[in-house]
């Protein structure tokens, strides 16, 4: 399915926590939102818990989210009982093969409900991939690139790496440098300068 | 419910608890149980379910894969606190929390790389009951063996946390505390020996401190201690005392050091002093008072300099033709999470065995800080990245 296909569809996403924050520091996520209508982002008790517990951050993460969820722009969503087990296994267990509270439950509640997750933590995606290979998860530079056009793609990915430090993995760079062009690259902390 | 069993299970919830100060009422409400499953289950007679996990993690503001991931380190150092007298109960608290959750995120984290703290313990001196006088001997002798042993036989000691850490594997921490609290010393046989120093004080008190527990460690080493700026008159206090003054300002040397400086003039001056205090890295007053215990000069001179005008950090700048040091360690004094535990987070980060969330939920980090820091590390390890080493 490519990303025109998407925007014909109604999807229903998870969001980790690393997603609002990069969505957060863009500026203008009530505008992205409102482009992603009529999908909808789901967010887990456990996710909203971890953004409440770290609300003393000047970001505001807890604040806005909390008021896209009090708007109906976003949906507060508890676990299923049939998506305990999932997360069971994800949060217990050795560090290695584990996740934290709210990296867990996003994907428990996406394999539980057969919807998309919105994950950029590597291991989480790792995790995703080695054990729920049938899982789709998307990037939030994947979602920016879904549903919003050239400059406002730029925008966004620009203000996220800079203001919230968005993880990118190396293997995306090449398409990084076609969003945020080369001096942006080069000048942003965030980005491996490594070879 | 992974690899643990429930008995593990239990014994951490009822630590998390503990740590909580939540009681098992509390617990048993919040999970709509009577308080003798909670007992039940933190004996692992019973076993708990996800859901009511989920929600002992949130009342004890942990996370269930905190708790529970195999590599997460049970430590209680608090009940042995609850007794002191002499400082508020909640800066009491607040330090040992401190301390344990500092020592538990190392620890961890160096189980999960396979790392082992190299420790270089010297033989424990267990004090008998004996005389003051006694105890000023048994804490000079071995304060001056342990200089030997650490080839400082003939030096001022410049540069304690190396002492402490990098030498003997003590785990330090520098941090601020609230109070009246200088520093926490604490050892069990997982942890070893740990020390939390505060880094509010000026570096000299810090480094008083650090030696001051240092003595503790060397005579009293099973315990859990915590000392204050006011004198505590005690044994093992008297004996950390001597062994701190013996430590930093033996007497060979000071003896030395004190006729060198002071040749050929008939009075002690306040340069004198200061540069006596410069060289043995120690306060004014510490240098002063060791002159006039080891009989170097009159009783009382620390008493007359008060009194008539003292000896300022002004005239100290004057004379040294610097500011007084500030920090023992400009980096960890002013840093959240000390400089080894990054790294090893960072490490762990890396090798794909911690993830960012798992991470900040350890060093009680915002994602936004625990982004910052492996953003840092990253960037600093790409622009030194020429040596490998060959492991």
């Amino acid at each position: 399915m490519t990303y025109s296909d998407f925007l014909a569809n109604t999807s229903t996403y998870v969001a980790d926590t690393s997603f609002l924050i990069n969505l957060n520091a863009t500026s203008f996520s009530l505008e992205i939102i409102d482009k992603m209508k009529p999908s909808t982002i789901i967010i887990t008790q456990q996710v909203y818990d971890e953004l409440k517990n770290g609300q003393n951050s000047k970001y505001g993460d807890f604040d806005k989210i909390n008021e896209f969820i009090s708007k109906g722009f976003m949906k507060l969503q508890p676990l299923r009982s049939s998506a305990l087990n999932i997360y069971e296994n994800i949060v217990l267990g050795t560090a290695k093969y584990s996740l934290d509270d709210g990296e867990a439950s996003v994907i428990a509640c996406a394999v539980d409900l057969k919807i998309y997750a919105i994950i950029d933590e590597k291991k989480a995606t790792r995790i995703c991939r080695e054990q729920y290979p049938d899982l789709k998860t998307f990037h939030t530079l994947d979602i920016f690139k879904i549903y919003l056009n050239k400059p406002l793609i730029q925008n966004a990915t620009q203000n996220a790496l800079k203001g919230a430090r968005m993880y990118i993995p190396k293997s995306r760079y090449d398409e990084l440098k076609e969003i945020v062009g080369n001096n942006f690259m080069e000048e942003c902390s965030c980005i491996s300068h490594s070879n | 419910m992974n690899n643990l069993s429930e008995k593990e299970i239990g014994e951490r919830l009822r630590i998390a608890r503990e740590n909580a100060q939540i009681t098992q009422n509390v617990s048993a409400q919040e999970i709509g149980v009577a308080r003798t499953t909670i007992v039940a289950i933190e004996q692992g007679l019973r076993k708990i379910r996800i859901d009511e996990l989920q929600k002992l993690a949130s009342l004890y503001k942990t996370t269930v894969n905190a708790l529970l991931r195999a590599e997460a380190v049970t430590i209680n150092i608090s009940p042995s606190f609850r007794k002191s007298k002499n400082a508020n109960i909640e800066d009491v608290c607040e330090a040992v929390k401190l301390l344990e959750n500092l020592v538990r995120a190392e620890v961890e984290l160096e189980n999960a790389l396979g790392v082992k703290k190299r420790t270089n313990y010297p033989m424990e001196e267990r004090i008998i009951p004996t005389s003051k006088s006694s105890l000023k001997r048994l804490a000079e002798t071995t304060a001056e063996s342990l200089r030997n042993t650490l080839g400082l036989s003939s030096s001022p000691v410049l540069d304690i946390l190396s002492i402490l850490d990098a030498n003997l594997g003590i785990r330090v921490y520098l941090r601020p505390i609230k109070g009246n609290i200088s520093g926490i010393y604490a050892y069990n046989s997982a942890i070893g020996a740990c020390m939390l120093i505060n880094s509010n004080h000026p570096a000299k008190r810090q480094r008083l401190t650090g030696i001051h527990e240092l003595g503790h460690f060397m005579s009293n080493r099973d315990s859990q201690h915590i000392i204050y700026k006011e004198i505590d008159s005690s044994k093992l206090e008297n004996y950390a005392d001597f062994f701190c003054r013996a430590f930093l300002m033996p007497e060979g040397l000071v003896t030395k050091k004190f006729l060198e400086i002071t040749e050929g003039q008939s009075h002690l001056t306040r340069r004198h002093i200061i540069l006596l205090a410069d060289f043995f890295k120690v306060s004014r007053e510490a240098i002063t008072k060791r002159l006039e215990e080891l009989l170097l000069v009159k009783k009382g001179i620390w008493d007359w300099f008060q009194n008539n005008g003292g000896i300022t950090d002004h005239q100290e700048e004057i004379v040294l033709g610097k500011k007084p040091e500030r920090y023992l360690d400009e980096i960890a004094s002013t840093d959240k999470i000390p400089p080894r535990i990054l790294l090893l987070a960072y490490q762990a980060w890396k090798n794909d065995l911690y993830s960012e969330g798992q991470l900040a939920n350890l060093l009680i980090l915002s994602r936004h800080e625990m982004r910052e820091i492996l953003c840092n590390l990253e960037s600093e390890e790409n622009s030194n990245d020429l040596f490998r080493f060959p492991r």
